[in-house]
């Protein structure tokens, strides 16, 4: 990276510490490697020689962790390359950044969708493109971050070696004649790729003309990493030259995600994907693979097998990392968040005293614990069916927000409240920060970021309520406004308000419920399996927009499992609820969900009146830890 | 050598101002395309027999397909038609009248008239109408690489996104959600045709710029392509050496034949397209004026 670029980094964080840069495009390997938090990740069985997928929301950290598997960034890791390779588990990531590459482009669609051209043939062609590709952004790794590991006496042998496994159809036979390095290779590799694109860019700008045919002149390969294919050599052969012949290549697919117009093409570069999978060569090739939640659907390779999990691969999911195990995310975010603050050079250091809780809201807590313990003392011996602790941590919060909070008031100040208010997704961290800090600067222009001592309340109070309020108005209340009356795309956008504002006041109602056993539910289940189709388009827009994340959990009979959907934590401020915890779940059949849809009123008319009739058995079960 | 005229049988009346208008040229043969998922549409039906009027002393008239989502149908009706008419297109004139024409449609057929068959004399007509609908469509939905423009990404370059802007909002801030670049221009016309045109335009980029933070604004002429052209080249080129440049035609058509000759000059630079969710009933009203330019 060049020195303006660092003065640009450098700049840019110190003006505000929690500026977001994208890591596949802004961050060089230092800069990369600083703001990295390795601790409270899932690091280490993303490092273990089993392919990967790693599901996660948009901004949940998936580009950085792959990112950070680079060489060079395990190099900065380890204090040096050598010290990187000579570890037991060590690897070569090679980071290929799905929706940078040109994988998504129109002439591919057309032609996997081209019934004058054999599908097969076409498959074939576009294979080979993404398998060049692959190669390209490898070699591309090695010459950038390996490049001093290279044994240069091997080079022409093991370029050569490459040359022959790929040019089956000796395409270049007789045409090389400068020397044979990484460097020709690449140019070679770059040959083959502009041969797909201009026999399929003159095949398709001629349509219309009579024998009109795709007129292919370059080689063919496969993602056959075995014996014998063109893979299994190019690999090999780069360990051989780097002088590393243990130590696999991890291959990191970043974002593969589908796209509304191009999914076809998607799914069967999915499937190209699995075929490496499926193909269980860990030890010479290990795939990891980054995607959103609900858009990685291809379950076979390119010759129908099935892919399983735990036999093939293993899945890690991101979001559901926070919903596991809160204590990680809650720590990963604080070294994170004092990782840029030293970056940036300010004078506080701790994030903890920088957004410091409203301490009018902590005493009024104190106050709702005090209530909580003495409602515990009052409680006859029989129904002292649990500690008098856990009484109190079940109950007090909601107490807080039943008595102690006015109507108006928010209990969102503080680090604690922001953590959970993220949901999961660090960038939704940062991005509150970032505008508290310039909410901050705009307010108190004499004061410079380095100065910042601490966030006022009023700040953080209007930051998150702005940040909660404005997830539901730009995802979906502005484009229904700038749809078309009766149109599919604006009635399913009104049918997820519906479903999001019904469900939001629902748990409100709950949460004001000071007879409810489980007042602090943000989450619901449903009673049957098989579901309406328009439910599930409403359910599976509102995952894929993060405005619930999916678990699943065990049922009653002990065998099958069953989904459970809680509410993304960033609309708790708009609908007043708490952040801090979500037990249990409501459980909802599917024809009160759909009143939900059509008419929240009725819905929440419903819910008001089971309210008061008491709460159902299943609802208590307790599904996470406090 | 024939001198050929191309239209685009469409929604809006503004596509007959070619016919009101006395010109220096005759033509001899007139391609009409239509899109096919509009073929049957009432209007697009009225159309078709008003311009039929309004050519009924011509000699050649050739209806051809296009597609408003498949931008490979109008390459495979135009070489179709250059075939069995034994065209010699390089040395033909084209009069092209873009009014009626989808953007993608648009910048596909002129690379191909340009690129592949090396057309030199090729006249643009656009006709202003009396009144733009500025609710013209709504919602977004897919994403398409429009053919031919940009080849290959630099795999080190940050991306950047050009989005020629007029009054939607949907499409922009779709393709900025699929792309994630770490920077954005906005392009927006320097001249209003109009001042509700202006009003809708202003919001729009003020929506824009609420959920795209940090842009940079850039502004061109609405009605000049070869301005246009030259002011997109400077954005391209000011940028093509640290970014993969990806950019998007979403305002005047006249912008769009602009963005092409910038293209052309700078052939990585990546069209893309989002389609609305829906059109709205009307597209323009009237004819007020023709505009001629000589590409």
């Amino acid at each position: 990276m060049s020195i303006d670029t660092q003065k640009k980094f450098e700049a840019k964080i110190r003006e505000n510490a929690f500026q977001h840069f994208y890591p596949d495009q802004q961050l060089s390997p230092k800069n990369l490697v600083l703001l990295f938090v390795k601790e409270y990740t899932e690091y280490n069985a993303l490092t273990s020689f089993t392919h990967t997928f790693v599901f996660g929301s948009r901004g949940s950290g998936k580009t950085m962790l792959f990112k950070f598997l680079e060489p060079e960034c395990q190099a900065m890791k380890c204090g040096s390359m050598e010290a990187f390779f000579n570890q037991p588990d060590s690897f070569i990531g090679v980071y290929i950044g799905y929706n940078t590459g040109d994988y998504t482009k129109t002439e591919f669609c057309k032609l996997l969708s081209d019934k004058e051209v054999p599908l097969d043939f076409s498959k074939k062609i576009i294979m080979h493109y993404f398998i060049m590709d692959i190669a390209d952004w490898t070699i591309n790794t090695v010459l950038e971050q390996l490049n001093e590991r290279i044994i240069s006496i091997k080079e022409e042998e093991v370029v050569s070696k490459i040359i022959s496994a790929l040019d089956r159809r000796k395409v270049y036979d007789g045409v090389l004649k400068s020397k044979l390095d990484l460097k020709a290779l690449k140019s070679l590799i770059e040959k083959e790729r502009n041969k797909v694109l201009s026999s399929i860019e003159d095949y398709e700008n001629s349509y219309g003309i009579p024998g009109n045919r795709l007129n292919y002149t370059g080689n063919f390969t496969d993602p056959s990493c075995q014996k014998g294919g063109f893979l299994h050599t190019f690999f090999g052969e780069l360990r051989n030259l780097l002088g590393v012949a243990d130590i696999p290549f991890f291959l990191l697919f970043d974002e593969v995600t589908k796209i509304e117009g191009v999914e076809t093409l998607i799914e069967f570069h999915q499937q190209i994907i699995n075929t490496f999978i499926s193909q269980r060569v860990q030890n010479l090739v290990c795939v990891k693979v980054s995607a959103c939640c609900e858009s990685y659907n291809a379950d076979v390779d390119i010759n129908g097998r099935a892919i399983e999990e735990i036999h093939d691969y293993y899945v890690i999911n991101l979001d559901s990392l926070y919903t596991n195990n809160k204590e990680n995310y809650y720590q990963r975010i604080k070294k994170i968040a004092n990782r840029r603050l030293e970056i940036a050079q300010w004078k506080v250091s701790d994030i903890e005293k920088f957004l410091l809780e409203n301490p009018t809201e902590v005493q009024k807590m104190n106050e709702a614990i005090e209530y909580t313990a003495e409602e515990y003392d009052a409680l006859p011996e029989d129904l002292k069916i649990e500690s008098k602790q856990n009484y109190i941590n079940k109950y007090a919060r909601a107490r807080f927000f039943q008595k102690y909070l006015k109507k108006t008031e928010f209990g969102y100040t503080g680090f604690d409240n922001l953590v959970h208010f993220s949901s999961g997704i660090t960038r939704t961290f940062l991005d509150v920060c970032f505008y508290m800090v310039n909410e901050y600067k705009q307010k108190f222009p004499n004061i410079s970021a380095e100065d910042i001592k601490f966030i006022p309340f009023e700040i953080q109070k209007n930051a998150v309520e702005s940040y909660s309020n404005s997830f539901i108005d730009t995802e979906i209340l502005k484009p229904i406004r700038r749809r078309v009356t009766g149109s599919e795309e604006r009635t399913l956008l009104e049918e997820l308000f519906n479903l999001i504002d019904a469900i939001g006041q629902a748990f409100k109602i709950r949460l004001d419920n000071e007879n409810s056993r489980y007042p602090r539910i943000i989450s619901f289940s449903i009673k049957e399996t098989l579901r309406e189709p328009r439910l599930e388009r409403v359910l599976q827009k509102a995952l894929r927009e993060c405005f619930f994340h999916k678990k699943w959990y065990r049922g009653k009979s002990g065998y099958e499992m069953l989904e459970c959907f809680i509410l993304n934590k960033r609309l708790c401020p708009r609908y007043k609820l708490d952040l801090s915890g979500f037990q249990g779940r409501i459980e909802l059949s599917q024809e009160h969900l759909l009143l939900a849809l059509n008419d929240p009123k009725k819905f929440i008319s419903w819910f008001q009146t089971r309210e008061k009739t008491g709460e159902k058995e299943e609802e208590q079960l307790l599904l996470f830890d406090m | 050598m024939s001198n050929i005229f191309i239209s685009m049988i469409g929604f809006e009346e503004r596509g007959l101002g070619f016919f009101k208008e006395t010109w220096d040229f005759k033509v001899d043969d007139y391609i009409l395309f239509v899109n096919q998922e509009f073929e049957t549409d009432e209007r697009v039906v009225n159309f078709r027999e008003a311009i039929k009027r309004e050519l009924h002393q011509a000699k050649r008239i050739q209806f051809l397909r296009a597609s408003y989502y498949d931008p490979f149908e109008i390459v495979r009706s135009f070489n179709q038609y250059v075939f069995n008419n034994k065209l010699d297109v390089k040395a033909s004139k084209f009069f092209w009248d873009i009014s009626n024409f989808n953007r993608q449609n648009l910048l596909v057929l002129m690379w191909l008239l340009r690129r592949k068959y090396s057309v030199e004399s090729l006249d643009i007509f656009y006709t202003i109408p009396e009144k733009y609908n500025p609710e013209i469509s709504k919602g977004a939905k897919g994403f398409s690489t429009t053919p031919f423009f940009g080849r290959s990404f630099s795999k080190k370059k940050e991306k950047l996104l050009v989005l020629l802007v007029g009054y939607e909002i949907d499409r922009p801030l779709y393709l900025f959600k699929v792309i994630e670049p770490s920077k954005v221009i906005l392009v927006v016309g320097e001249e209003p045709t109009d001042e509700s045109f202006l009003d809708a335009n202003k919001r729009a980029l003020k929506e824009i710029n609420e959920s795209i933070h940090g842009t940079e604004l850039r502004k061109v002429p609405a009605d000049d392509p070869h301005k246009a052209g030259e002011i997109l080249g400077t954005i391209f080129r000011e940028n093509v050496h640290d970014y993969n440049i990806i950019t998007s035609p979403l305002n005047t058509k006249l912008q769009t034949v602009g963005l092409y000759l910038a293209c052309e000059k700078n052939p990585n630079v990546r069209v893309v397209y989002s389609f609305p969710d829906k059109f709205s009933g009307w597209l323009s009203k009237g004819i007020k004026d023709v505009k001629r330019f000589k590409l």
